[in-house]
């Protein structure tokens, strides 16, 4: 992972450094340069002031030390020498030149001035010093002066990032549990919309984790009525060696199991279509649906002497998938054939209705009190005084997977006979309307 | 003993009812709150004890307990629920309930706990009834006339059983009928004597005194 503050650190390092580098390459080229001119103007200095009959030089500056002159008459005489080597002319020409001087390499500076000829000469290795040491002075408080521009940029930068710094360590220090927002007000402008999203999101995470600890305390409460069952008719069993009364009991046990095999069934049923989330994308065809359905729980509902049948069948394509719409019909089918008695029908119809699509399961079974209409789509609650009212699980999941495919679905009392009508609408998707 | 059970999941009712009838418990079983309170209402002296579930039909199964309490029975009730919280426990037991099971639990505490509420209630430490002569282990189910033990069968034993809850008291006919039988049992006119004739022959004659008229009772002296 990268490191904002080592980034910037080191990119602020680096072209601070690359303008210091080259800043203080120019300098010493430039100083380097003028040093030399300013030699080169000294020793026409000194010419000029030998011309002018001085036969003595002031060597007062360093710079002037190393300086050797050599004056003739204009027949060649030698009138005067700092130097044996310059007992006679070097032989340059006016201006400046390079010769060497007995073993040595010298800058010489050669003129006539009155018919005299002068010569000035310089070695050119002192020159060169010379000209290193000034220009080597101008360029070094660059660099001692760059670590500390890159320790300002250091502490600047880390002053900057501090807030991050403790919005890190505040979120690290929080309990996973905990929903508590993170405090954004102090933050730069920059990084409070990160942090006012990352508040959302623990915000929604916090309501997922309440919802699923209320789910896990509902399931283990459901659990135990089955599983107290269990236990009882697992202990009269035990309490038994009549053969006739042990069988009796052993099928009350297996009843029991089955029982307790279904609620964990449709407890796993309803954690996993809740994880699903929002709806998919993905269109499914309304009219197939029904046949399916139809197909599956037709013998079911035979053999609890219940007629299924198909009343209306609408050429809908809903917004869902094959799954959730079999799961959606499936567990209201389940709930009418359960609660029709025998002998009696069931009867599923599709249409449109307006900008939905619905689809109607009307039983004739003893209906719902007005009260109880909105309450059975609660988890675990199930309705009073009855033995077969399940355990109050498959309306939820219904109500929970339609929500996810956009719809809506409820329950009324039919009018028109005694029986419940379960209402689901849902999104219809383009591609498919009408009654066929 | 009768028990009461009232209880609305039709597999827990069942098993109560085969698990305490085979400890020659005599078992009655209603599905609601409402039957509940007209069971304790109609025949407050004919239980040893109830079983009541907290989550009842029509009637819960604290506004049960209230009503009976403020009514002035004093029935033991041992509460049978799945809400095992602090405060389910503290309200339950405020209104008037004398103890708590939770589910899922075993016959066998189920069976311990009702005996210890019936100990408890009819003020005896020990789960042991006993006269000059005659002891009864209500813990083993045993009887035993100077250490030696007698067989019983299951209606003779509640037979002896009510007899010997208070010593000296006399039981009539009916009385010891609806410590004996339940509601779904038909009674023989006679079956009491008949029980009385069999039971005597067993313990001996003399522990058991008839009074003409009004009923019987165990003999208190030797």
């Amino acid at each position: 992972m990268i490191s904002l503050r080592r980034r910037l650190l080191l990119s602020l390092w680096l072209a601070v450094s690359a303008v210091g580098v080259i800043s203080a390459a120019l300098a010493y080229r430039y100083v380097n340069r003028e040093t030399k001119n300013l030699l080169d103007s000294q020793l026409q200095q000194i010419a000029g002031i030998v011309a002018g009959g001085g036969t003595h030089v002031p060597r007062t500056r360093k710079s002037d030390q190393d300086i050797e002159i050599g004056a003739w008459d204009a027949d060649g005489t030698l009138q005067f020498s700092s130097t044996a080597l310059l007992r006679t002319p070097s032989g340059a020409t006016p201006g400046f030149s390079e010769r060497t001087l007995g073993t040595e390499r010298y800058r010489v500076y050669a003129t006539v001035l009155g018919g005299r000829r002068i010569e000035v000469a310089q070695p050119v290795d002192a020159r060169d010093d010379q000209a290193e040491a000034a220009a080597l002075a101008a360029f070094l408080p660059v660099f001692v002066l760059l670590p500390v521009l890159a320790l300002v940029i250091a502490l600047v930068i880390r002053a900057l990032l501090q807030p991050v710094r403790e919005v890190a360590a505040a979120v690290s220090r929080r309990d996973v549990l905990s929903g508590e927002a993170l405090q954004a007000s102090a933050l730069p402008l920059e990084v409070a919309p990160l942090v006012e999203e990352i508040n959302r999101l623990l915000a929604r995470q916090g309501q997922a984790l309440q919802r699923e600890r209320h789910f896990i305390a509902d399931a283990a409460h459901a659990l135990r009525t089955p599983l107290a069952a269990l236990q009882l008719q697992a202990d009269v069993l035990d309490g038994s060696t009549d053969p006739l009364e042990r069988a009796a009991r052993l099928k009350e046990l297996r009843a029991g199991i089955q029982r307790a095999t279904r609620l964990t069934e449709q407890l796993l049923s309803l954690a996993r279509v809740e994880s699903l989330g929002d709806a998919p994308a993905t269109v499914v065809d309304l009219h197939w649906g029904l046949q399916e359905v139809h197909a599956l729980y037709a013998p079911l509902a035979a053999a609890a002497g219940v007629a299924l049948e198909i009343t209306a069948n609408a050429a809908a394509t809903v917004y869902g998938d094959p799954p959730r719409l079999l799961l959606i019909c499936g567990n209201l089918l389940d709930n009418a054939v359960r609660h029709t008695p025998p002998g009696r029908r069931v009867e599923m119809s599709s249409a449109m209705d307006g900008a939905m699509v619905r689809i109607e399961i009307r039983d004739e079974g003893p209906g719902l009190e007005p009260d109880q209409l909105q309450r059975v789509f609660e988890r675990f609650y199930t309705v009073p005084g009855r033995d077969d009212a399940g355990n109050g699980l498959g309306l939820a999941t219904v109500e929970t997977v339609v929500k996810q495919l956009g719809g809506s679905v409820s329950l009324h009392n039919r009018t028109d006979r005694s029986g419940l009508v379960a209402r689901v609408l849902l999104r219809p998707a383009p591609g498919g309307s009408g009654d066929r | 003993m009768r028990v009461l059970i009232v209880e609305d999941d039709p597999m827990i009712g069942a098993s109560l009812v085969r698990g305490l009838s085979d400890e020659g418990y005599v078992v009655d079983w209603v599905h609601d709150g409402v039957q509940a309170e007209s069971a304790l209402q109609n025949g407050s002296n004919e239980f040893h004890v109830a079983l009541l579930d907290w989550g009842l039909p029509r009637k819960s199964g604290i506004e049960v307990i209230r009503h009976i309490r403020r009514a002035g029975n004093n029935i033991p009730v041992l509460v049978i629920t799945a809400r095992d919280s602090l405060n389910d426990r503290v309200l339950g037991l405020d209104q008037g309930a004398d103890d708590f099971l939770v589910k899922p639990f075993e016959l066998a505490e189920l069976k311990a706990r009702i005996r210890a509420l019936v100990r408890r209630h009819t003020g005896r430490v020990k789960p042991e009834l006993k006269t000059a002569v005659l002891s009864l282990d209500t813990t083993s189910r045993t009887v035993t006339r100077d250490g030696r033990r007698i067989q019983l069968t299951a209606r003779e034993y509640a037979l002896l059983h009510a007899l010997m809850q208070r010593p000296g008291t006399l039981l009539s006919r009916a009385q010891l009928e609806a410590r004996i039988y339940g509601w779904a049992d038909s009674v023989e006119s006679n079956a009491i004597e008949f029980l009385l004739h069999g039971l005597r022959q067993k313990i001996g004659g003399e522990q058991i005194e008839n009074v003409r008229g009004i009923g019987w009772r165990v003999a208190t002296g030797p």
